[in-house]
């Protein structure tokens, strides 16, 4: 009895760590772009929480007989230290923002996309492909979705809409504010100190002065900040709970507060706001190219933007989905409006002196 | 015949040892002495360069950046962990003592220690969480106090900040204390204390001139305890942290090896901590073995 | 005679205080985790005061919920590797402890129980560290590995103890007998520690399912329950998260109750043997 008991452990044991152990077989057939059936493959989506919404999902996992399976980052920086985790055997796309895509790509933790197969990419307008994600001939992003980093309130407690990003500041919202555990509130200083009228890029580019500023700022905004809030879910919390009356957030977050009754409004101050433009990735070492390039293609198509689209109220990158959104759906998405919305907005992009900037973001929080 | 018996018991003998040695060596002490050498590593763009630097100890013990520093927040969590430990003590104390000598009945005895010790088994996650659900602007607390007209809008001041952590914290801990708290006031020989009352001591006196000298040690270790635990936790203050209060030092380590993306500078905060809270277990087990000799004299 | 009384007056006096202190500290304790358990038969999504109704719908949802049970099955199955691991390393070691003194005895009783001393950051990230040197990416094996080390931590001092408490007569008696050290193992030492390893067999699973800042850095994609839970709490929560934390409760108590009543029985019986 013990003996059995013992071999027993010990064979499960070792099963266990095996699989561990074991590598996934590497797949080198020649690519057969007709084929449709995957046979349940699993395709890993590391991206934002917002797009693996099963209305577009769902389809595409039927149409290829496959398996999506999603993991969520919070922000550009845990995207990074998940990929170095898991690289090319963990996660197939990627849907980094501005501020990561170029690192990604000279860091060469990329494949390159054949466009070829990518049915939509002759849709999609110059003006949403950034050079950011070329490198030579090989390109390695695929224009997805968009949208501002844009304040929104409760409007049954909040009368009336901010005007200034200095308004943030004002004592009536102490206790009540939450922003994005992010870096991207220095971009927010830059903005107000006006460093992007002349060149957009210099938000990321801050010198030690402006950041020491930024920092100081931010520190007595400190007091009016409820909580930082990391991902849409917390947020969203934060206000269904009456924790914090405005927010500095994303458009899905607005949506989801909307869907469950509550009267939020969103207002883009003057100074106008940072926002991100999302591109589609294949992580380097992806075992299911093929099937990753497919599910490329089935999202920036129009039908797969339009889903995209309602699923988050994001803006979309290939005009052609209007085709497929009502007149409620295209107002909220700013459709219409698309390209001065476009132009209105200041994309995050890569920042290079990260560690600065990280350092800068760390003091804000333990100010005291 | 001997010869062969003594080399299979030498075989036995490190039969046996060997896989804990072994495994111990790989995945405890290497690990342990890797991270200091990881700590003088420099982080290059895309990848650690192997090149041995103070950088990351020279930014970490820099005061230059004024109250934001990490040095800064080293001691603030110190501070906190302090807070932490004393009322942690504080409230285990009453229970380990009233379990050991205010129950007499042998079964009641069994029924309240499984109640001490059934805590310490709750999930980190679910105690940590209950504390956002009582603290909260529109949680259990606010709206027992508006009920009992004590106040009238609800107060944020009970959570996102030092004290909602505090709480959650000791809440959490309270049961490292109470177990090796409860071990030592059981250890007592109840002989001491009846001969302590014999000879005209109330229970007070007997308390402070006999009982809790004789605990010590076991105050000690969980005091302990209950300080490294706390300088360690980066749970705690993410969940009910507020704008200042959800980044102790525990968590500038956690964003190194997460968004910060910098594994040597967060290993050398690590080796820090480490030789911090080995300093500190060396002196506290210095102070636990002297105050043991005592009892063991005064035992006598 | 006064005094005695007065005395006796003061007596009661303290016993009361110290009854209702007790009482507080055991609300203290229960009530926040009382409270989780009531909130998740809530109606409302919202943890607000008074409750909005009773359900069971919460119980229903979390059952459904595909990765938190996915979460379960690998937290279970850590738990399991694990504590298979530390009892196959931990008791061989603990007995090697017992019956031989050798150089660095005393550095390996220190050494063994330093994942539970320290913060579980510090393990995690110097375990991290040397696994990512060592090629093994963060995962499932990390995961396990991590756990192990710390658990043996837990078996190998409960076995030692138990073995220091037994009987060393009754072992030599055996070996002068003629029995060989291995019968003597299984047939003398093994039933008379079986609760303690039973016992700590029991708490290293346990521990297991509840550990975080270990797994937290060496988790990758990799979720275990308390990780899975964490990530809900902080991704919106709804009532699932307290009904999920109640079952857990649930277990612990059961888990606490019956290791006990085990425990205190064999000690009885090793005391008896003296």
């Amino acid at each position: 009895m013990k003996k059995t008991l013992f071999c027993a452990f010990a064979l499960t044991a070792g099963l266990v760590l095996l699989n561990g152990c074991k590598g996934k077989a590497v797949g080198t057939a020649a690519v057969d772009w007709n084929k449709i059936d995957f046979k349940g493959e699993q395709l890993n989506l590391l991206t934002w929480e917002q797009y693996a919404d099963k209305t577009f999902v769902e389809p595409f996992e039927k149409k290829y007989n496959c398996k999506i399976n999603a993991t969520f980052f919070a922000s550009g920086d845990d995207l990074l230290a998940k990929i170095k985790a898991g690289g090319g055997s963990t996660y197939d796309i990627i849907s980094p923002s501005g501020d990561m895509a170029g690192y990604l790509v000279d860091a060469g933790m990329l494949e390159p996309i054949d466009t070829t197969h990518i049915s939509a990419w002759n849709d999609i307008p110059e003006t949403f492909k950034r050079n950011d994600v070329v490198k030579g001939t090989d390109i390695y992003g695929v224009p997805y979705l968009w949208g501002p980093d844009y304040v929104m309130y409760n409007a049954d407690v909040i009368k009336k809409p901010i005007e200034s990003w200095n308004e943030l500041w004002d004592p009536q919202y102490v206790g009540r504010l939450a922003l994005h555990d992010d870096i991207s509130n220095i971009y927010m200083i830059g903005k107000m100190l006006g460093r992007d009228a002349a060149d957009g890029q210099a938000l990321y580019n801050m010198s030690d002065a402006d950041l020491a500023y930024a920092k100081d700022k931010l520190s007595t905004l400190n007091k009016s900040i409820r909580k930082y809030w990391s991902n849409g879910g917390e947020l969203e919390n934060l206000f269904k709970n009456k924790e914090v009356d405005i927010a500095v957030g994303w458009p899905s977050t607005l949506k989801n507060l909307q869907d469950q009754g509550m009267n939020m409004k969103w207002c883009i101050p003057k100074e106008g706001c940072t926002g991100w433009f999302d591109r589609l990735m294949i992580v380097k070492g992806s075992q299911h190219v093929q099937l990753a390039t497919l599910w490329i293609d089935w999202c920036t198509s129009a039908q797969g933007e339009a889903l995209g689209s309602i699923a988050t109220t994001f803006s979309v990158s290939n005009p052609k989905a209007a085709d497929y959104l009502n007149a409620d759906q295209k107002k909220i998405a700013m459709v219409d409006e698309m390209y001065q919305f476009f132009k209105s907005i200041n994309f995050w992009s890569y920042v290079k002196n990260r560690e600065a900037y990280n350092d800068t973001w760390t003091e804000v929080k333990t100010s005291k | 015949m001997i010869t062969r018996q003594l080399k299979i018991n030498d075989f036995l003998k490190y039969g046996i040892l060997a896989p804990v040695v072994i495994w111990l060596m790989l995945f405890l002490v290497i690990p342990y002495f890797n991270l200091l050498m990881y700590s003088f590593w420099k982080n290059g763009p895309f990848a650690i360069e192997h090149t041995p630097t103070f950088e990351n100890y020279i930014r970490f013990f820099s005061l230059k950046k004024g109250s934001g520093a990490p040095l800064w927040v080293l001691f603030d969590t110190f501070r906190i962990a302090l807070i932490v430990t004393v009322c942690a003590v504080i409230i285990s104390y009453p229970l380990a003592y009233f379990i050991n000598f205010g129950i007499k009945n042998a079964k009641y005895k069994k029924m309240f220690y499984m109640l001490a010790v059934i805590p310490l088994w709750i999930s980190y996650v679910m105690k940590a969480y209950s504390w956002t659900i009582i603290l909260g602007t529109h949680g259990l607390l606010n709206s027992f106090l508006i009920w009992l007209h004590i106040t009238e809008k609800p107060m944020e001041v009970f959570l996102y900040n030092d004290f909602s952590v505090i709480i959650a914290m000791v809440n959490i801990y309270v049961p490292f204390v109470l177990m090796p708290l409860y071990t030592s006031l059981e250890q007592i020989p109840r002989n001491l204390i009846e001969a302590s009352e014999d000879l005209g001591c109330n229970p007070a006196r007997t308390f402070f001139k006999v009982v809790f000298p004789l605990s010590l040690p076991g105050v000690i270790t969980g005091a302990t305890y209950a300080f490294t635990l706390s300088m360690g936790d980066f749970l705690a203050p993410q969940l009910l942290g507020g704008a200042t209060s959800s980044t102790k030092i525990a968590n500038i380590v956690q964003m190194q090896f997460g968004t910060s993306n910098n594994w040597p500078y967060g290993a050398a905060i690590g080796v820090v901590i480490l030789v911090l809270i080995l300093v500190l277990l060396a002196l506290t087990g210095k102070v636990e073995k002297h105050f043991s000799k005592l009892d063991a004299e005064e035992g006598k | 005679m006064q005094r005695k009384v007065n005395e006796m007056k003061k007596n009661n006096t303290g016993s009361v205080i110290l009854i209702c202190v007790v009482i507080l500290i055991l609300l203290f304790l229960y009530f926040p985790v009382a409270i989780v358990t009531l909130y998740s038969f809530n109606k409302d999504s919202i943890n607000s005061f008074p409750m909005g109704g009773l359900t069971f719908h919460w119980y229903a949802v979390m059952i459904h919920n595909k990765p938190l049970i996915t979460s379960l099955v690998n937290s279970v199955e850590v738990a399991a590797v694990g504590t298979c691991i530390a009892i196959f390393i931990g008791v061989p070691g603990a007995l090697g402890m017992h019956k031989y003194n050798f150089p660095g005895k005393k550095a390996l009783e220190k050494i063994v129980i330093m994942p539970m001393m320290l913060p579980g950051i510090i393990t995690g990230i110097a375990i991290l560290t040397f696994l990512e040197m060592a090629g093994i990416m963060q995962g499932r094996l990390a995961v396990i590995l991590g756990h192990s080390t710390f658990l043996i931590g837990t078996v190998l001092p409960q076995v030692y103890t138990r073995l220091r408490q037994l009987d060393r007569n009754i072992e030599e008696a055996s070996l002068d007998l003629g029995a060989s050290e291995l019968q003597t193992f299984c047939y003398i030492i093994l039933p008379n520690i079986k609760t303690a390893v039973f016992g700590a067999a029991l708490l290293s699973f346990s521990l297991s399912m509840d550990e975080i800042p270990v797994t937290y850095f060496l988790n990758g994609v990799f979720t275990t329950l308390p990780i899975r839970i964490l990530a809900m709490t902080r991704n919106g929560f709804t009532p699932e998260i307290n009904a999920i934390c109640s079952i857990i409760l649930l277990l612990s108590v059961f888990a606490v109750v019956f290791s006990n009543s085990i425990s205190k029985k064999d000690e009885g019986y090793a005391k008896s043997t003296h």
